[in-house]
């Protein structure tokens, strides 16, 4: 790079950056064009990477034959099972992210640290004690397993309360002063502040769920209660992964395009989340 | 008045906090002891528990896929921490430059990690397809045999750890990206005015800087290696011949298909354990590593 002009460093970059990007995301765009070609053409060599015939008969038999699994179905499944647990968080870490943050009481620094410490454990030590607890509750293979569980993890107040450490004090006696209660102030005033964080929190929440493949894989046995993810895993063994690859692509391709919607349009979002946080993973 | 006002703020961060309390006490306080407590019983579906002591933890040091399954967790470990620590701040570092197409990119690096791991993994099943999956198909244009790559207990579990960093890399070079957004410039506008080559400021500036992002990282990719279960799931469901059975999916296999509760029960406090050890030890590793360049 020395010696050279900025100019002709910068188109050196620019090749390398858009080839190591294209063949980062090649598996990707194979899977679509997978999905767009016949079965038969796909069993062909070379291999066809743009369609020459394009069908969208993959996509019917997958979403609409019930072979084994209801893609279709399960599709819905995990935007309701996401968006509830979504709901949850927020519902329940709003209010006690801010009494952390903001309100005086004994103990309260001890017990969120007690709260917090939690996070580190691994997700296997309450597989089988949760799975226990729903079973004697009556809730296994019900849709409360799905949603009920992740709203306990303590890492939306963890998060927001980081944030809410922030808010100025000015705003909060003035508030005081007002008469305004600690709930209205929440809702009118913290609330429209944190939209950021809260946003983070709710796609990070909202794409869990949504990969999520062991736990309802364990707690649902039901397959029109079943989320996605596991829907998709039990495709293999339905249909043949040489000679039906492309109807397997349009089930993988279903499950991919929201998230990377979803990624497109919040990507600010995502990368905050992550880069402030960290820990959801 | 004095203690009026001291009461009620209580009553109110008592009463907002409440809810995600009821959550938090049910779904991990009271699982968290009764996993312990069940770790201490012999416990399968037909019988009712029975109080064992230490039993399930001296058993399982004996039984051989266990022993396998820590091995494996270990080995998934060693390839994927430094490939995950290494490669995406390589290509942190290019993306963090300026050029024409760069968000093209990053936008094409990065997003994989959301897509979901069935997604990705039947993505994978039929790239290494034997017969007719593209890496073959590309094996053979070049004329080289192709390979069984997930049946062969030689590569299986690197061709993991490859999918792995294919599909996950984008977090860590997030992680990387906002750190590297974040150092100081005028510290290499110093470096530059007294005439430190770009490849001396890398070493001398950025990679120190970068220590403690790197020490996260690892931490991090540590206990997703602890965590491995949808690739050994979906893509060879632990075999061939045990070689990919991970403590994961050990413990999937103990509590859900042989339905043993203590012993799966001990198996996630071993978890624990090892991960408490690997991240002591490395906290300490590193910190001394970090404390000599700073």
């Amino acid at each position: 790079m020395v010696g050279m002009n900025r100019r002709s460093r910068n188109a050196v970059l620019g090749i390398v950056g858009l080839v190591l990007g294209l063949i980062w995301f090649f598996p990707i765009l194979w899977m679509f064009f997978s999905s767009l070609q016949p079965n038969s053409e796909l069993l062909i060599y070379p291999p066809r990477i743009i369609p020459k015939v394009i069908t969208f008969e993959n996509f019917r038999t997958i979403l609409f034959s019930t072979r084994g699994v209801n893609v279709c179905r399960s599709f819905f499944n995990s935007v309701f099972y996401a968006s509830m647990v979504t709901l949850g968080v927020l519902v329940t870490a709003t209010p006690a992210a801010y009494a952390f943050a903001r309100m005086k009481f004994r103990g309260r620094d001890l017990l969120f640290w007690l709260i917090v410490s939690t996070l580190i454990l691994p997700v296997q030590m309450f597989i089988v004690p949760v799975y226990l607890l729903l079973d004697q509750l009556g809730l296994l293979n019900t849709i409360w397993a799905i949603i009920l569980p992740p709203i306990g993890p303590a890492f939306g107040v963890f998060l927001l309360r980081q944030f809410m450490l922030t808010i100025p004090d000015e705003l909060e006696n003035a508030a005081k002063i007002d008469g305004c209660s600690p709930l209205r102030f929440l809702v009118q005033v913290v609330v429209p502040l944190m939209r950021p964080p809260l946003a983070s929190l709710a796609i990070l929440t909202f794409l869990g769920i949504w990969n999520d493949l062991l736990w309802p894989m364990l707690v649902i046995a039901d397959s029109k209660l079943l989320p996605l993810q596991p829907a998709l895993a039990r495709i293999r063994g339905e249909y043949h992964g040489t000679f039906e690859a492309g109807t397997i692509m349009a089930g993988a391709f279903v499950a991919a395009v929201p998230v990377l919607i979803i990624f497109n349009l919040a990507s600010r979002y995502i990368v905050k989340a992550v880069s402030t946080s960290g820990i959801s993973r | 008045m004095g203690k009026l006002r001291k009461k009620r703020p209580n009553l109110t961060a008592f009463l907002f906090i409440l809810p995600f309390m009821v959550f938090f006490v049910v779904f991990i306080v009271i699982p968290l002891f009764h996993g312990l407590f069940l770790s201490f019983h012999e416990w399968s579906l037909l019988s009712d528990p029975v109080f064992v002591g230490l039993e399930n933890y001296k058993e399982l040091l004996g039984v051989r896929r266990f022993q396998q399954a820590v091995m494996n967790t270990l080995k998934f470990a060693g390839l994927s921490v430094p490939l995950l620590l290494v490669v995406p701040f390589l290509l942190a570092l290019l993306l963090n430059k300026t050029f024409i197409g760069k968000k093209l990119a990053q936008s094409a690096i990065i997003s994989p990690f959301l897509i979901p791991s069935s997604s990705v993994l039947l993505l994978w099943i039929w790239m290494l397809d034997p017969q007719t999956g593209m890496i073959n198909q590309i094996f053979k244009a070049l004329g080289l045999p192709g390979q069984a790559w997930l049946s062969r207990q030689s590569s299986a579990m690197v061709v993991i750890a490859f999918i792995t960093l294919w599909w996950t890399a984008g977090y860590n070079i997030i992680l990387y990206l906002s750190s590297l957004q974040d150092l100081p410039q005028d510290v290499y506008e110093a470096a530059a005015v007294d005439g430190a080559s770009s490849w001396k400021q890398f070493w001398r500036i950025t990679l120190p800087l970068l220590r403690s992002r790197m020490l996260f990282i690892t931490t991090l990719q540590i206990i997703a290696s602890f965590k491995l279960f949808d690739q050994v799931y979906i893509l060879t469901g632990g075999g061939p011949a045990g070689s990919t059975r991970t403590l994961a999916f050990y413990l999937y296999e103990t509590g859900f298909r042989d339905w043993m509760f203590g012993r799966a029960a001990a198996v996630s406090w071993y978890m624990f354990i090892m991960i408490s050890i690997i991240g002591l030890l490395q906290a300490k590793l590193l910190t001394r590593w970090l404390g000599e360049g700073a």
